[in-house]
């Protein structure tokens, strides 16, 4: 340590430090430290070609690490494989070289690759075409994607050996327009995917279906091209990434690259008033550990849950730090940026011109920001698999790394900081699609009848293909003559249908403060709650305040404020039972899956005061209703579970309840806890039962509910398990919610109720 | 009904259309049409012959055959492309698909065509009944096509022929179309008119230069619905109209192939023309390597009233000088320049161009420094005077800039040129 400034010169002395700091240490619920691993290697595969060991060799590099090695062989031996891979471990080899050899000892072969955003895949275009170079061979490489001039494209369909481009480009540019890329599709050897994990939900049960159409189209073109993904550590890769390609896979997980010594802390902000079992804000927490790291040199990543957290936590560590490190080296970093912005974000990590960065999970995928040198979780992210991820950014390969799991005070975080056994003990999660989801199918049956007509005995997906083309028929999309599907409609199929679902209708936030100025953009989600009139929007810490909301033409209109509060927005929602798919009984109980519509509106939104975060005021909400049709997994109370109580402490009970199962849900769906929401009636529209509803937010469902259904009775031990060992008097944020929200015996009356349905409660 | 027809029931926005009595599924076929059986299958091919004399607008089809040998010049590439050796070898084409977008699922359900013979003018369209007649067409056209050394299109080169040659591509058929040229009469449309009409449609073309009025035409826009509708209900009455529109498209691209055969051959009366397409017509023939013809027609513009004729003089000389022609180019430029001593101060921004233009005449060709400096100094004192009025904007400080320039320069040249005469270094 420098005597004079009080500063720390490694990030080991910032660790020794933190151990001898009581204050901070008593929130410490758990430390464990990740031992050094040392690498493995594996000899140069036999008949790996000259030129790419020379390219190697000029790299510095001799050996392979044991993941690499295996990847090749078992890809050259005829195997659809996925690599399961921590963060800088050189996983981009493992599909890199077997697709050089293939090109170079044929160099009609093609190979595409296919990454979730465009940023990755400029970056994978830049890194292979460094490695060609090196080689002194002619293998183009090109990305295509929106942003490729139309006078290079030809070129690119005819000559580019490798494509790389994103599943929104391949389903609606290159699918539909195959007869243009003849020369790809007869020659295609390899496919790969990259971040396969990121495909699961929504968007992975879309982009399985775009898989489904590319195979199709190599069909018919005669290729039959192997599959090469890569996945981030989830429970499930192999069967995850099975079902999003529709072949056999061999797994390949024995990474073989070194890791320096890794230490996760989880940190549990103080208790300040007990009897409302409140702790102090996670987010003035998160600020203080990364001031202190930021202000010791240490170059530290910040994630937040939500966009507006991390313009909370970005604020107030510019404030804090500006004075030593000037404001522009702390940047945030989300959805809502502009692409040239990021660019600028990334490059400065990278060379290490910017200190800190606080993220949303935009960060969470492989850009290339470099290795960082700590990371503070503003929150548990949802998913082990994510908070994997996110302190997978720090990590220098000859130092030590820091994680800190700052939890906030809903009842999620409180469970995984005082069970760390359940993250540290637990598979991460498992990353589960649907891509037979009705609504998507038919979506993407139609793309896929635009490209090639469909045949009598061919199959697409897992549900009757026959039966959809004749809705089709009846719809007057398609024709049929002679057992062939054609498609019949004016309509290009693929530009109505986005692969993330809000994607195409993002709602375009304008600054008028000094004439009109696009700064950022948000989704058709979180339009309602977040850019409605009068809402405060935080954007690179400055705040603005919603002036208009032009709905129609989703645009909204914001001007520059300085004001002391934000503001949080409540839904009201309506819920109709449609069809009932399954349904059992249970003593007090019977739950049931099926089919509902959601109606939703936002109605007011509260002023929230910064730092105290008390409620200061609030305003109404004018917006449309949203109906949402999707699947739904609810169970209904009978009258021997409920009796003796009154429908107030019945509707204590139920809140308490569901505010506890929404949070744990999540646990056990490798989702955003945003995509399932849990609604309490205390009289069902139809049963007149009290009831607690779960339901997919995306149109006909993703197989979330279907699984919660499963799950029932986990839930309800878990429930009850949170509830009883909350060490709150009577219901805090961390179990049933807060007194205000559950009245006083809102604990009780929930745990009575769990009592009720045979649950273990004392 | 299985549970997924129960879901797709659910999902139905609307009560199912009501699917109406199919007809008899054989097209009542349309006139002067009859199907076309092959071994791979049948379609429908409707046939209409004209004689040479038949009036279209303003010509008779058989005038094609005095233009036909200019019509390379149409494109731009005109140098390379291999020139018509015949007007039999044109091919007028054009076609009906179901949708907009080259993509794999836009179908040409009708493939119109016209050519001419010795003696007559014959189209002729392909017709599938149902998609799956596609490729019994598709056989039949390429065979037919053999013959053909220029396909005549409008729009065809980005739009109609890329749509066809993907559904080779689609049905795998072998298929090159190397030895085919493209004559895509919309650019050249559009170069000629885009000031003058307001949407260079072919429709608005025809009707507004060539003289073709239609009586109840079926807009090519609702072809699909109407397609879509026979495959529904297999009435194929409404057809009929979607027939005569494509057959008449195909007249309608002899007719103008004509009247641009006729620029290009010197034979249309320019004197009856608004001002701007006597222009840009002097423009495309100078382009088309047409000299004598584009100075024909620019001499024609310099007879229209000064008013009309002023916007277009540098044009105009600038296409001399490209030629090389100065002595036209200086009268323009004097008559150009001419208009800003008259003028307003606040024209002078076009009328330094004239100047300019002159002084580098003046200094490049003839080496009259002196001539050149007093031509730069009327510019300059212009240039000065209109920026008392109004702020000068960064253009126009440019302009100033080079004029200095060009000023001293030539300062150092007419210098130079008196030193010859006399030694001024003795003095």
């Amino acid at each position: 340590m420098n005597r004079l400034t009080g500063k720390t010169s490694t990030i080991e002395e910032w660790i020794e430090q933190l151990r001898l700091s009581p204050e901070l240490m008593e929130q410490v619920t758990s430390w464990r430290t990740i031992p050094v691993r040392d690498a493995k290697y594996a000899d140069m595969p036999v008949g790996l070609h000259p030129m790419i060991r020379k390219s190697l060799a000029d790299k510095g590099i001799s050996q392979l690490y044991t993941h690499q090695h295996d990847a090749f062989v078992q890809v050259t031996s005829g195997h659809h494989v996925v690599t399961v891979t921590p963060t800088a471990s050189g996983k981009t080899l493992c599909y890199n070289l077997p697709v050089l050899q293939a090109i170079l000892e044929d160099d009609s072969a093609r190979a595409l690759y296919l990454f979730p955003t465009k940023a990755l895949a400029q970056d994978q275009v830049a890194e292979l075409q460094e490695f060609v170079n090196r080689m002194d061979a002619d293998i183009k490489t090109h990305t295509y994607d929106g942003d490729t001039p139309p006078t290079v494209r030809q070129a690119i369909r005819n000559a580019g050996h490798v494509v790389v481009t994103n599943p929104d480009m391949l389903h609606s540019a290159i699918l539909p327009h195959h007869t243009k890329w003849v020369k790809l599709f007869e020659n295609l050897q390899y496919i790969v995917i990259d971040e396969v994990h990121s495909y699961r939900g929504v968007f992975g049960s879309h982009v399985a279906n775009v898989i489904r159409r590319l195979k199709r189209i190599c069909k018919f073109y005669g290729s039959t091209p192997q599959f090469i993904c890569a996945s981030a550590t989830i429970d499930n890769p192999k069967e995850h990434a099975e079902r999003l390609i529709e072949e056999q896979t061999v797994l390949i997980d024995n990474n073989g690259a070194p890791a320096g010594e890794k230490h996760f802390v989880f940190y549990n902000p103080p208790v300040v008033n007990k009897q409302l079992g409140i702790r102090r804000s996670s987010v003035l927490e998160s600020q203080k550990l990364a001031a202190s790291l930021l202000k010791n040199g240490i170059q530290t990543i910040v994630f937040a849950r939500s966009r507006v957290r991390v313009e909370l936590l970005l604020t107030y560590l510019q404030d804090m730090v500006k004075s030593e490190l000037g404001s522009k080296s702390i940047r945030g970093y989300r959805g809502g940026y502009l692409p040239k912005q990021r660019r600028e974000i990334e490059r400065g990590l990278r060379n290490g011109e910017i200190r800190g960065v606080v993220s949303t999970n935009a960060l969470e995928l492989g850009i290339d920001i470099g290795q960082l040198q700590a990371c503070v979780l503003n929150g548990y992210p949802g998913s082990i698999a994510s908070v994997w991820q996110q302190s997978g950014r720090a990590g220098r390969r000859c130092e030590s790394s820091i994680t800190f799991l700052v939890a906030s005070s809903n009842p999620l975080d409180q469970f995984i900081i005082e069970n760390p056994q359940f993250f540290f003990d637990r598979p991460p999660e498992q990353a589960r699609i649907h891509p037979d989801n009705l609504i998507i199918l038919i979506d993407h049956i139609k793309c896929a009848a635009y490209e090639l007509p469909f045949e009598q005995d061919e199959k697409f997906g897992g549900e009757s293909l026959m039966d959809v083309l004749e809705f089709l028929q009846e719809e007057r999309v398609v024709h049929q003559v002679n057992n062939r599907w054609y498609w019949m409609d004016q309509a290009f199929p693929a530009n109505h249908i986005s692969l993330r679902s809000a994607a195409q209708e993002n709602f375009v936030i304008i600054d008028v403060t000094h004439g009109p100025k696009v700064i950022g953009e948000v989704d058709r989600f979180t339009a309602p709650t977040m850019i409605h009139e009068e809402a405060i929007y935080i954007h690179e810490g400055v705040q603005f305040q919603v002036e208009k909301l032009d709905y129609e033409e989703k645009k909204a209109f914001v001007r520059q404020v300085k004001v002391d509060y934000f503001t949080d927005a409540n839904m009201a929602i309506d819920l109709h039972v449609l069809h009932v798919d399954r349904e059992r009984e249970h003593p007090g109980l019977s739950r049931y899956y099926g089919e509902v519509t959601v109606n939703s509106k936002p109605t007011i939104f509260k002023k929230i005061k910064l730092r105290t975060h008390e409620n200061i005021g609030s305003g109404p909400i004018h917006l449309p209703e949203e109906q949402l049709h999707t699947s739904s997994y609810w169970f209904t109370l009978e009258e021997s579970a409920t009796s003796g109580r009154s429908t107030n402490d019945l509707q204590f009970a139920l809140l308490g309840l569901a505010n506890v199962l929404v949070h744990i849900a999540p646990l056990y769906l490798m989702c955003d806890p945003m995509d399932i929401r849990v609604v309490p009636q205390v009289k069902a529209t139809q049963s007149k039962k009290p009831t607690i509803y779960f339901y997919d937010r995306y149109p006909g469902g993703i197989g979330l509910s279907e699984r919660l259904f499963e799950l029932h009775g986990n839930l309800l031990e878990e429930a009850a398990r949170l509830i009883r060992k909350c060490t709150c008097l009577s219901g805090c944020p961390a179990c049933v919610g807060p007194v205000e929200e559950v009245g006083l015996l809102g604990k009780q009356h929930a745990l009575d109720l769990l009592r009720g349905l045979g649950e273990k409660v004392t | 009904m299985s549970h997924l027809q129960d879901r797709l029931q659910r999902l139905r926005s609307t009560s199912p259309v009501q699917s109406t009595e199919k007809k008899n599924r054989d097209l009542s076929l349309p006139s002067n049409s009859r199907l076309v059986e092959t071994n791979e299958g049948s379609f429908v091919l409707r046939q209409c012959k004209y004689s040479l004399d038949h009036l279209h607008g303003h010509y008779a089809l058989g005038q094609l055959c005095e233009v036909y040998d200019l019509l390379s010049r149409i494109s731009k590439r005109f140098q390379t492309l291999k020139s018509v050796e015949s007007y039999r070898d044109l091919l007028f084409f054009d076609t009906e698909t179901t949708g907009l977008g080259v993509g794999a699922g836009n179908v040409p359900f009708m493939i119109g065509y016209g050519y001419y013979t010795d003696t007559e003018f014959i189209t002729e369209q392909l017709f599938i009944r149902n998609p799956g007649e596609e490729r019994a067409m598709l056989h039949y056209f390429y065979e037919f096509i053999q013959g053909f050394t220029h396909l005549v299109t409008y729009n065809g080169r980005t739009f109609d022929w890329p749509i066809v040659k993907n559904r080779y591509v689609l049905n795998r058929i072998l298929f090159s179309d190397a030895d085919l040229e493209q004559l895509d009469l919309l650019y050249i449309s559009r170069n000629l008119w885009k000031n003058s009409i307001i949407s260079c449609r072919l429709s608005n073309v025809e009707e507004q230069r060539l003289g073709i009025r239609r009586h109840n035409d079926v807009s090519g826009a609702y072809a699909p619905s109407i397609y879509f509708q026979y495959l529904a209900d297999g009435d194929g009455s409404p057809l009929e109209g979607v027939f005569l529109h494509n057959e008449l498209d195909v007249l309608t691209l002899a007719t103008l192939a004509i009247h641009l055969g006729s620029i290009l051959a010197g034979q249309l009366d320019l004197t009856k023309l608004n001002t701007d397409d006597v222009f840009r017509i002097g423009n495309w023939l100078d382009q088309a390597n047409l000299p004598e013809l584009a100075e024909a027609a620019f001499r024609e513009l310099l007879k229209r009233p000064a008013q009309s004729k002023r916007k277009y003089l540098l044009s105009i000389a600038t296409v001399f000088k490209k030629n090389r022609q100065f002595e036209q180019a200086v009268l323009l430029w004097r008559e150009a320049a001419e208009f800003g001593r008259t003028g307003q101060a606040l024209h002078a921004l076009h009328t330094l161009q004239p100047l300019i233009e002159l002084a580098m005449y003046y200094e490049h060709q003839c080496k009259q420094y002196n001539q050149a400096l007093d031509l730069v100094d009327e510019a300059l004192n212009r240039a000065e005077r209109r920026q008392s009025i109004r702020r000068p904007s960064d253009k126009d400080r440019l302009l100033l800039e080079q004029l200095m320039k060009r000023r001293a320069r030539l300062m150092t040249k007419a210098y130079r040129g008196l030193s010859e005469d006399v030694d001024l270094l003795s003095f």
